[in-house]
């Protein structure tokens, strides 16, 4: 048997993996329509079974990555932001009555979430968050995505890694308690 | 150690590779779905890349054989100038300086856009584009004209 956590963890990893890489899609999307930029498609993509896209300037291509990075961040931050309120609010071990009550009443109790689908969901989006960190540091290294870009991610990450870290500070706390 | 846990330990190690493989594919791809455009035989390991834009202007043809450049256009007027004809890109990672050599032809090659201020060598930082102008003076009067030239990189 594969560890319960471990198949948990690959099970949480797809829809992120896929939101990034539609992120990323979409971004270039938007660069190529807003700013008519001319490019060509080529073979030579994911796994030499997607397309790439080959832009005529260089002006062009660092514009359309700077966009699609932007892209790529947003959906990563947005992602884990959704579990970040998940777990601050509709955490299953301190959800506020009041609040589990309206949910309720709105027929949205699926949102109230525990723990282990939480800490799960966080560690996947924070580390995809993270990875888009360092993917940014390595492509401002090499001059291609703006340095402010990667300073803001840094900081997203950073302070979404220490909201997410209060929650289970929060949640070791209750647990200690009621086993007191 | 019994048969079952060396499969255990095999299904377990191929579950973790599965799901770094899961977490590397969107950066995998981010990496490989865009790239800049580089001319034919352009190798990515030398010092500059050049990108053509001559076909923005009529009557100007480009040829290059190894590191010769040649262009080839139509006198129209007394002298004229064509800005921004190629763009030099440095792709490498640090700071490289630039040098035209003209080899033949009458016409000025020169870096930049500023007529008034035609520099045949400059300084070009990581992934930063100049572009390439082309000056034929009116002292030049041959209907076509044709200027070689090599660019030199430091």
């Amino acid at each position: 048997m594969v560890t319960k956590s471990v198949t948990k963890l690959i099970d949480e990893a797809i829809i992120p993996a896929i939101a990034l890489i539609v992120g990323k899609m979409l971004g270039l999307f938007l660069a190529i329509v807003f700013y008519h930029l001319d490019f060509v498609i080529e073979q030579g993509g994911l796994f030499k079974i997607l397309p790439a896209i080959t832009f005529t300037s260089p002006q062009n291509y660092i514009l359309a990555e700077n966009f699609s990075n932007l892209a790529m961040l947003f959906a990563a931050s947005f992602g884990t932001i959704f579990v970040i309120f998940r777990a601050h609010f509709f955490h299953r071990s301190h959800i506020s009555p009041s609040v589990h009550a309206k949910l309720v009443s709105l027929n949205l109790e699926s949102l109230i979430a525990q723990s282990y689908d939480l800490y799960h969901q966080g560690a996947i989006w924070l580390t995809y968050l993270w990875l888009v960190v360092g993917f940014l540091i390595i492509s401002s290294t090499f001059g291609v995505t703006f340095p402010q870009i990667t300073i803001i991610a840094f900081l997203i990450a950073a302070n979404f890694s220490w909201i997410f870290a209060l929650d289970v500070q929060r949640e070791v706390e209750i647990q200690r308690l009621s086993k007191a | 150690m019994k048969p079952k846990h060396v499969y255990l330990v095999f299904i377990n190690l191929i579950a973790v590779f599965v799901l770094l493989l899961l977490l590397g594919t969107p950066f995998y791809f981010a990496s490989t779905i865009s790239k800049p455009a580089s001319i034919a035989g352009a190798k990515s390991q030398r010092p500059y890349m050049i990108i053509s834009q001559v076909d923005k202007f009529p009557n100007v043809k480009l040829s290059q054989q190894e590191d010769n450049y040649k262009i080839t256009f139509s006198k129209i007027a007394p002298s004229q100038a064509f800005t921004s004809l190629l763009l030099i890109t440095n792709p490498t990672n640090r700071t490289q300086s630039y040098k035209i050599v003209k080899t033949a032809g009458d016409a000025e090659v020169f870096f930049g856009e500023n007529l008034k201020n035609r520099q045949t060598s400059v300084l070009a930082p990581s992934s930063v584009s100049i572009p390439i102008s082309v000056y034929s003076a009116k002292e030049s009067s041959a209907s076509s004209q044709t200027v070689d030239f090599q660019i030199e990189a430091h």
